[in-house]
């Protein structure tokens, strides 16, 4: 308890709060700029972290941290320009809403989602971090394996009014996702001489395109064009969320911090798993699923709340056992071991002073973003009323010196340009985009692990039923399959009788 | 103007080459290297199949929004520009140029607000990405 | 050699690319430059006269967070002091640190580009990719090497095995029956593997990972049986007590980790390290190399440097100039041989 006062009075000095409040802006504007993703925001402080004292630079890292990850969900709600893919989920329901001139709405519920997401996997850090890991642990290549096919199981519907259009979509993805060096066989695949590709093909351009650019082209070609729909432009709009639609998220925010913080904890596994299940999830459970990706309000909580909980959740296995729990993580401990920590158990016992006071102000860095999104939110939606024409380029210019940013390669900003042109027939055909980001993402972690099992148990498919974890993942996977099937044929009979 | 059922209809042909293509290649793969580029694939023409096939019962074909071909003409040309010159003229010569471009004919401001505007917004990049960030974006012409 | 793929003649547009890539910017201020000196007759002499008169571009080959990056971010810190200028990191990840080193090969040759180089990656490319690779180790001129980061083998601490003969005994009892993890095809730890399998007389089941954290992750969850990797990253976890170095393929037995034997004690001639040191674009002014080079040892003989570099559990390992080429060749014969007789990779 002792230590835990000290924490406290380590971050409310007056300087530690001003690097808070730093780093919260910085944050925020690295997560809402296309190209520049947390990972690259945590990198680039780690140099200007050099010549500061432990405990502030553990504090400007995580404040960074945290809220890089929520200001990617306000461009995404009010621009559908997801700046990382943690917010795609954020802005399948957050955009529609800001068309129809509820942005201010939806990024205060995104706010107070992302404050809950971020509080509930601090105090599940703080707690309980020691036993957790050992979920991290549990997680073997079979597991990834099944958790890679729920991930992808639960978006290639979601998404589409027309299933076989997201099942094409993911399809594309996946071979997408077989581009590059093989690790196993040392071979390189479709890469056609192209060494920009030998690591596969870049997920940020591809995102970037699909998203901001072709978002730039819907800006700028109609003559008209721009983000309100007609009746909304004379739409005041409220900051902040109805009372009566948080009441309405409460459980599904209790859900989505949960499986954030869980999924967080599985060194490897993303992000955007965890926002497209929680998104999923809550569709599932909704008793109005039919209004999710038409600008449902539960839909932005349930994306926002989960990809904050994975903050703190990625955080556990970093300082308990000194894995890296993703890329931004695995930066983080690369500014942990400067200054002088070594993650592990030794952080809990011999730094005890400097891991708290990180994670105490991990508590204020979320709630230090959340009071300047929810302040900053009315001046923000404002963008909204800027004709797509002036706005549309404006994207453009970001992603172009976004994705030029990313490995300072020309290479990446054409293809992010080509993907900007596919991703704007995508949607006048409309073929959903987002299946492909995610299969992008989803596509490696499944078929390396699924490899690395068929190394591990030398081509022995059993080993995917045998163990009690894939059972039960094997279970979650059916199951998400099955019951909407049982759904539509008992409606079916409803409706016969 | 098509409509989007055939448009759906050339999609998924083109879609079942381009995995025809993978799976050929895949094959010859050595070790299992070929197989993920192959269960993909294979899943893409099951998909191509079936969204050739099949049609939605309950909508009525339409034909997607119209596309104003000028408008889009100009867009892309400019793009382009934007692309290829950034490198042997400069990005911060570049990109005022497209902006002003943009803004004074597609967006139709008048010249005042659009290079006001523009300049503005290059400084902001500048200031961020080159000067704070550090990104050695190309500087052509301003080199040195 | 420079430019081997287009010769090859794999049919594909990216070399007309990757010239005005590379060549872009920078090739037209250096011929403005040039021009300029001509002009005001000044010659290359005097440009190095004054030397480091504008900031200094290091390129480092892997993302930014990484080991290679962190010291890469410390050198440079402290070689700004030396230099009296600033030295600005640039990343340029991909393909295994191809991209960022065939632009560092293509670059300027007036000592404002330098970078690091990571063997054995950087000499092995060559060869291993000699399709696609667009340089070659006589477009670089090492300057010096700074650390030697060496193999480790190791096993959970609930592991049965105590010492490597014991994991051997197992190995010849029962062929394969022993999972090895490894950070992909053909790099140092593959390769040291191999070394020892090959040495040992044993069959063992190599299984790939994509990178420290996750290979670390499996061997404490018990879904592999043990971990080849670098000292750095396994230091640790060997200091916590939650892994159990069996081997060190080093000469010596290593500081951070004085209780593991080398490989060498135990009768196996394996030895394998990842090293990094820094490199520049061939043809230097020989002065500006100098003066690169005094700086580069003031740096490493700085007692501040090394303690930063012994948190992070990076051995420092000094060798310059001419001492740095001749190890770089010796290295890359010796995998060249190993390569010809046994690719690890068929092309």
């Amino acid at each position: 308890m002792d230590i835990l006062l000290t924490a406290f009075a380590n971050v409310l000095t007056p300087m530690a709060l001003l690097t808070l409040v730093l780093g919260t802006l910085a944050g925020m504007l690295i997560g809402a700029l296309p190209g520049l993703s947390s990972t690259m925001g945590v990198a680039l402080c780690i140099p200007i972290t050099f010549n500061m004292p432990p405990d502030l630079a553990l504090i400007l890292l995580g404040a960074v941290y945290v809220s890089s990850v929520f200001g990617g969900s306000v461009t995404a709600i009010l621009l559908r320009t997801p700046g990382t893919d943690a917010s795609i989920a954020t802005a399948l329901d957050g955009y529609p809403l800001a068309v129809a001139g509820r942005g201010g709405e939806a990024i205060g519920m995104a706010a107070l989602a992302s404050l809950f997401g971020g509080l509930v996997s601090v105090f599940v850090l703080l707690a309980i971090a020691p036993p957790l890991s050992t979920i991290a642990l549990a997680f073997g290549p079979q597991e990834y394996t099944w958790l890679a096919i729920f991930g992808l199981v639960t978006i290639v519907g979601v998404v589409s009014e027309r299933p076989v259009k997201g099942v094409l979509s993911a399809a594309l993805g996946l071979a997408l996702a077989c581009v590059g060096l093989d690790a196993f066989t040392g071979l390189q695949r479709f890469t056609f001489g192209q060494n920009e590709l030998f690591d596969g093909v870049p997920l940020l351009p591809v995102l970037i395109g699909l998203f901001s650019v072709s978002q730039a082209f819907n800006l700028c070609i109609p003559r008209d064009g721009g983000v309100l729909s007609g009746e909304a432009q004379n739409l005041q709009g409220r900051s902040l969320p109805y009372w009566a639609d948080l009441k309405r998220c409460l459980r599904t925010l209790w859900r989505s911090s949960m499986i954030g913080s869980i999924v967080g904890i599985l060194p490897g596994a993303g992000t955007s798993i965890a926002a497209f299940i929680s998104y999923n999830e809550a569709r599932r459970h909704s008793a109005f699923p039919e209004r999710y990706g038409k600008g449902e309000i539960e839909g932005v909580a349930a994306s926002e709340s989960a990809n904050n909980a994975v903050t703190g959740g990625t955080l556990i296995p970093t300082l308990t056992l000194g894995i890296p729990g993703n890329a931004v993580t695995a930066v983080f401990v690369g500014g942990l071991t400067i200054h002088g920590m070594i993650p592990g158990p030794s952080l809990f016992t011999q730094h005890a002073e400097s891991t708290y006071t990180l994670i105490v102000s991990l508590l204020f860095a979320n709630l230090m973003f959340a009071v300047l999104g929810l302040w900053l939110c009315r001046y923000m939606v404002a963008v909204t009323r800027v004709p797509g024409a002036v706005l549309g380029p404006m994207i453009l210019l970001f992603s172009v010196v976004g994705s030029y940013a990313l490995r300072n390669e020309m290479f990446d900003v054409w293809l992010t340009i080509a993907f900007g042109l596919v991703g704007y027939f995508m949607e006048r055909w409309r073929y959903p985009a987002a299946p492909l980001v995610i299969a992008l993402i989803l596509g490696p972690i499944l078929e390396v692990n699924f490899r690395r099992s068929m190394q591990i148990a030398q081509w022995d498919l059993t080993t995917f039923f045998t163990r009690p974890l894939s059972v039960a993942l094997c279970l979650l996977v059916v199951l998400s399959l099955l019951v909407p099937l049982w759904r539509r044929w008992r409606m079916s009979r409803r409706v016969a009788a | 103007m098509m409509m989007l059922q055939r448009i759906d209809r050339a999609v998924a042909l083109a879609g079942g080459v381009l995995c025809l293509a993978v799976i050929t290649i895949g094959w010859g793969m050595r070790g299992d290297a070929g197989l993920f580029p192959i269960i993909s694939a294979s899943l893409g023409i099951v998909a191509c199949l079936w969204l050739a096939l099949t049609r939605r019962q309950e909508a009525p074909d339409e034909r997607p929004a119209p596309l104003d071909g000028p408008r889009l003409t100009l867009w892309c040309l400019s793009l382009l520009a934007l692309l290829g010159l950034m490198e042997p003229l400069g990005t911060f010569v570049v990109l005022p140029l497209f902006l002003v471009f943009n803004l004074r004919w597609l967006a139709r401001l008048r010249w005042l607000p659009a290079v006001v505007l523009a300049g503005s917004f290059s400084l902001v990049i500048y200031l961020v990405f080159a000067r704070l960030l550090a990104v050695p974006l190309p500087m052509g012409v301003l080199a040195s | 050699m420079r430019h081997s793929m287009t010769f090859r003649g794999i049919p594909h547009r990216s070399s007309a690319c990757r010239e005005s890539h590379y060549r872009g910017n920078r090739y037209h201020a250096r011929a403005a430059l040039v021009a300029l000196g001509m002009v005001l007759g000044v010659s290359q002499q005097a440009l190095a006269d004054n030397y480091p008169s504008k900031p200094i571009e290091m390129i480092v080959a892997y993302g930014a967070g990484g080991s290679t990056d962190t010291m890469a971010r410390i050198f440079a810190k402290y070689a700004e002091e030396e230099l009296g200028q600033r030295v600005v990191v640039v990343n340029k990840p991909g393909a295994g640190g191809e991209l960022g080193w065939t632009y560092l090969a293509n670059a300027d040759a007036d000592g404002y580009t330098i970078g690091l180089i990571n063997s054995p990656s950087v000499e092995t490319h060559p060869f291993t990719r000699a399709e696609t690779v667009a340089y070659s180790m006589d477009d670089l001129q090492p300057l010096a090497n700074v650390v030697t980061d060496p193999g480790v083998l190791a096993v959970a601490a609930d592991s049965p095995w105590q010492t490597l003969d014991e994991l051997v005994e197992a190995v010849k009892a029962e062929p394969r029956s022993v999972t090895v993890s490894h950070e992909g095809v053909g790099g140092d730890d593959h390769l040291a593997a191999l070394n020892f399998a090959g040495d040992a007389g044993i069959e063992l089941n190599f299984v790939s990972f994509n990178g420290n954290a996750e290979a670390t992750a499996a061997l404490l969850g018990g879904h592999i049986d043990a971990f080849e990797g670098n000292m750095s990253e396994a230091a640790a976890h060997i200091r916590e007590g939650d892994v159990r170095g069996l081997a060190v393929w080093s000469s010596k037995r290593m500081e951070a980790i004085p209780d593991v034997p080398t490989g060498e004690e135990l009768g196996y001639d394996v030895m394998s390290s990842a090293s990094r040191g820094l490199a520049l674009p061939a043809g230097v002014p020989d002065e500006v190399y100098a003066q690169l080079l005094e700086a580069t040892r003031k740096v490493i003989e700085n007692p501040e440097f090394e303690a930063e570099l012994a948190r992070l559990n990076m051995p420092l390992d000094p060798l310059y100039g001419e001492e740095y080429v001749k190890s770089l060749e010796a290295s890359q014969e010796r995998f060249k041989a190993l390569w010809d007789e046994n690719p690890w990779i068929e092309q």
